[in-house]
């Protein structure tokens, strides 16, 4: 019962939009990362993404879930758990079953929901765009790795959506708070530079993210080192006495093992002589319209949060305003404090060093 | 099977090593004990965090000398950190790579010996693949250590049962009839753990189904090692009391038993100490390959084909190998690297090797 | 003592042979003759309890043991470790052997003068070694029956010598009973007290050698003409088969 009314309304919706792209539109030619040119009759109407950060930026963009079709379902999933679903409660109701495993088209699905765009990962090889091609699908190919590609993401998804300019904003916000950052961390001679570690993995084994991953760019931009940037790749799996021989000053932990909190990594007697424990500087990095440890439309928060940690001295963003201002501008939506406090994590992180400063001022006064 | 009509050393270089070692017959355990020992008092003193020798020497000799003694020849040289690194990182790793390393390459060598197939290894049988399964089931529905070892055992028992199950006939089962069962049972285990993976959550349940089939010692602690102390050290002493039968065994279930031997029962009971050890190697630490079918070669070409001498001398070998890989494997690069990366990347062109000369000897050559 | 009473056995739903009696005193001789695909190994095999008999029974008065024709060994233990293979009936499933064992091993190699070989290869030894190696080992369990699947088939006329002597000694010394088969008539007629004849149809005959070795018997049994015949050598009447070939 509730499909068909879904049915109906998606069907209204997409009737109101044609017209609406009949009238103003015209034909939009996209060249995606790998080079391909898709041929767009009008603004996407109907899209689907695979790739994980990408529903989330897409739903910024677009201003809602309208015309976001189909999403990755461990996106899916985080979405769920997250502040996004509150933002965007109509987005739950996003199909999610666009995908076998991991990154594999459902093509029978996806021939179903007959998309205008899929957006799907250009450097997992053939085998996850083949299908698509052969279905017919029209597909944009993103790329993953450093911020110049997060911003090409950006780029395509407003052209592709018809709203440049909204795309040019988040652009500008990106470029202009890295180069806020920059302005104060480039300066930074080495032995400033805290060393930082990333652990993409608690259980069942240590990972860790070396130098061609986002975080990567986020510790360089924020003045600290990644101390496994000795490596490359984004998923190495190490041993504890080589954290012991790092023995980094900070240890940021990912969000996609959901209980994963720094009071694991205290209580850890393994990890006792690392001097991130000893000085309590062990972060569980926040979570918004999607996880801060991947590339995403509010990075520029996550370099802020970035900086305040590492050089606690040196950066003193009103994180708090920022975030509801962000979000007022990403999502037309505005946070309470109770809000802003998940997304910052505030009580998992309340035994660390500093973090108090996170905390809701105008409460506790 | 005329593929398994001899090995192919050639007899004459192998009759003079085996002489010279014949030589020193009464004090080889002993020789192969102190290399072992070495050979993990070496490895204590490797890892990624740099630690001086001397500071793990004297961590050894304090557990052994007196405090005063200690004292005098300059006290506490080690940090905390030291210590720890040395008795909660490493020596735990090390015991149990040695450990497993000799339960792997006993039992390979029990089953090459009662199947009289050098070809065949602890994952011929379809054990591994049972143990495996198990294992994933239990990382989908728990979380605790215990429940992955009960799962892995009862897996490896499962499937050993269905080998019995598909050998079953009115005749005795042959060795080649149970070689193809477990070949069938390790595809049929297989595909269910593909299944479990397929089930399994990616952000959570996933990743430690793909690390822990892949085999490695990175998470090695004195629980896992007391865990599976019993059932290995268990399933290792009903192999050494076999060591006997298997050589009966080995000339062939019809000879064995006009000598007097109950084939089956000895055969079931060998695979049942097999299960025990292989599954509890791979409940804590995935699936490692190769040891099982390569040491017990390299034993027989230095110590001879007599399994009285060969399942020991296997299980000593096997612990000296494991251990070197994995100190390999965790301290060659920064991240940690594969455990069956490595005993492939030596086993298969060893193993190769070994094949190309039985097949120029033709098999038949002694 | 060997009793072997209205034995019948098949093998690929063909029945091999029916109606067969005999009955061994201890310390005798008996060959099988008969030729390929006529059933001797699985006589030996059903007699062994390995093949199961269709009708009838076989009575040992103790276990019998088994040389098999083909004793290429995988593994290549040496001499005496293959010969105190033997001693696995004694032992228990735990036990390895003991120095009464490997006296008893050591004895047995002794009987045909292998003792030297004691710490070789097996599978370095030469065909005839190999054989005698095989049969000492089937000594050392100190049965009273000894079964032989074609002793002396493979090996070159000394050997086939060395290999008959032995086991007539043993039958002589030992008063070990033999059942052994051959393709060749003479060994039958040179040891065997008794000789046994698997003829087609599932027919046999059995009688003291001289009494069953007759030329209408192996004719019929070989499907040629077989002439028996006699010569002396050193005050010794020698028998022998002589196929007539065509």
């Amino acid at each position: 019962m509730r499909m068909r009314i879904n049915g109906s309304l998606g069907f209204v919706c997409a009737a109101a939009c044609c017209v609406m792209a009949q009238g103003g539109a015209e034909p939009i030619m996209l060249k995606d990362m790998l080079g391909h040119t898709v041929e767009l009759a009008g603004p996407v109407r109907k899209s689907v993404t695979i790739p994980l950060p990408a529903s989330s930026l897409f739903m910024a963009l677009d201003g809602g879930n309208t015309h976001l079709a189909g999403m990755n379902p461990r996106a899916y999933q985080h979405m769920k758990s997250g502040i996004l679903s509150k933002i965007f409660p109509r987005a739950l109701q996003t199909r999610h079953d666009i995908t076998h495993s991991g990154f594999a088209p459902n093509v029978e699905t996806l021939l179903e929901i007959s998309p205008d765009l899929i957006w799907q990962w250009g450097h997992m090889g053939d085998d996850l765009l083949t299908p698509l091609h052969e279905a017919g699908l029209p597909v944009a190919a993103l790329l993953y790795g450093d911020e110049r590609r997060t911003r090409e993401w950006v780029r395509l998804m407003g052209k592709a959506l018809g709203k440049p300019e909204r795309a040019q904003v988040l652009l500008d916000w990106r470029e202009n708070t890295e180069k806020q950052i920059r302005a104060i961390t480039n300066r930074l001679p080495p032995q400033q530079r805290p060393r930082v570690l990333y652990l993409s993995r608690y259980r069942p084994d240590y990972r860790v993210a070396g130098s061609e991953s986002n975080f990567n760019f986020d510790v360089t931009l924020a003045g600290g080192v990644n101390v496994a940037s000795g490596s490359r790749g984004s998923g190495h799996p190490i041993n504890i006495e080589q954290i012991m021989a790092w023995n980094p000053q900070i240890i940021l932990l990912n969000n996609f093992e959901a209980d994963l909190s720094p009071a694991m990594i205290y209580a850890d007697p393994l990890w006792r002589d690392i001097q991130a424990v000893q000085e309590r500087r062990v972060y569980k990095i926040p979570a918004g319209g999607y996880f801060w440890d991947p590339p995403g439309q509010e990075s520029p928060l996550q370099w802020q949060w970035v900086s305040m940690i590492v050089h606690p001295a040196r950066f003193k963003w009103p994180l708090r305003a920022n975030i509801a201002e962000a979000y007022k501008m990403l999502y037309e939506y505005d946070p309470s404090p109770q809000d802003i406090d998940a997304v910052l994590h505030v009580r998992m992180n309340k035994a660390s060093k500093n973090y108090e400063r996170f905390r809701n001022t105008a409460v506790s006064r | 099977m005329n593929v398994s009509a001899t090995l192919p050393y050639p007899v004459s270089r192998m009759m003079r090593l085996r002489q010279r070692v014949g030589k020193w017959r009464p004090t080889r355990w002993l020789a192969l004990g102190v290399l072992l020992a070495l050979v993990m008092l070496t490895a204590l003193c490797v890892g990624r965090y740099t630690l001086p020798a001397s500071h793990v020497s004297a961590m050894i000799l304090s557990h052994v000398m007196p405090s005063d003694w200690m004292d005098l020849m300059g006290g506490k040289t080690w940090t905390a950190a030291e210590w720890r690194v040395v008795h909660s990182v490493r020596a735990p790793r090390i015991l149990l790579a040695a450990l497993i390393g000799a339960g792997l390459a006993m039992s390979g060598a029990a089953l090459q010996g009662a199947f009289r197939n050098p070809l065949v290894g602890p994952q011929i049988l379809g054990i591994s693949s049972g143990a495996a399964f198990g294992g994933c089931l239990a990382i989908l529905m728990f979380t605790s250590l215990a429940a992955i070892l009960g799962f892995a055992f009862i897996g490896g028992a499962l499937a050993i049962i269905a080998v019995y199950a598909l050998t079953w006939t009115r005749q005795r089962s042959t060795t080649l009839i149970l070689i193809l069962a477990g070949i069938i049972t390790g595809a049929f285990f297989g595909a269910m753990i593909s299944l479990v993976t397929y089930m399994a959550d990616p952000d959570d349940t996933l990743p430690a189904i793909v690390f822990w089939l892949m085999g490695s010692f990175a998470t090695a602690s004195y629980f896992k090692l007391v865990a599976i102390l019993a059932p290995m050290l268990f399933g290792m002493a009903i192999l050494m009391a076999q060591r006997f039968c298997i050589n009966v065994l080995s000339l062939g279930d019809e000879h064995a038993a006009a000598l007097g031997l109950r084939v089956e029962r000895q055969r079931w009971l060998l695979l049942t100490a097999v299960t025990l050890i292989v599954s509890s190697g791979v409940a804590v630490s995935g699936a490692v390959g190769w040891v099982g079918l390569v040491i017990p070669h390299a034993a027989r070409m230095i110590f001879g084909p007599d399994h009285r001498t060969l399942l020991p001398a296997s299980a000593f070998i096997g612990a000296i190998y494991l251990v070197i890989i994995d100190t390999i494997a965790r301290s060659a690069t920064a991240a940690e690297m594969p455990l069956s990366v490595i005993t492939a990347l030596i086993g298969a062109p060893v193993f190769a090797w070994l094949l190309r000369r039985a097949h120029d000897k033709g098999w038949s050559h002694g | 003592m060997v009793e072997v009473s209205n034995l019948e056995f098949s093998a690929g739903g063909k029945t091999l042979c029916s109606h067969l009696n005999f009955s061994l005193p201890r310390g005798s001789i008996m060959a099988v003759l008969g030729p390929n695909g006529r059933g001797k190994t699985t006589l030996l095999r059903t007699l062994l309890g390995a093949h199961r008999a269709s009708a009838g029974s076989v009575r040992f008065d103790a276990h019998a043991a088994y040389v098999p024709q083909h004793s290429a060994m995988i593994f290549s233990y040496d001499v005496l470790t293959v010969v105190t293979l033997g001693r696995a009936r004694h032992l228990r499933w735990h036990q390895s052997p003991g120095q009464h064992d490997i006296n008893v091993a050591r004895n047995c190699l002794e009987i045909f003068q292998l003792a030297h070989l004691a710490r070789q290869p097996f599978n370095a030894l030469s065909g005839g070694e190999k054989q005698l190696v095989t049969i000492a080992q089937a000594i050392a369990s100190d049965s009273p029956i000894l079964i032989l699947d074609e002793p002396a088939s493979a090996l070159d006329l000394s050997n086939q010598n060395i290999v008959l002597s032995a086991l007539r000694r043993l039958a002589r010394e030992r008063n070990i009973t033999i059942i052994f088969t051959t393709h060749h008539p003479q060994h039958a007629q040179h040891i065997a007290d008794y000789t046994l004849l698997l003829f087609p149809h599932a027919e046999n005959a059995f009688d003291r050698t001289q009494g069953v070795c007759t030329d209408a018997h192996l004719t019929r049994l070989y499907g040629l003409p077989v002439r028996v015949s006699s010569l002396s050598q050193d005050n010794r009447r020698i028998d022998c088969a002589i196929p007539v070939f065509s």
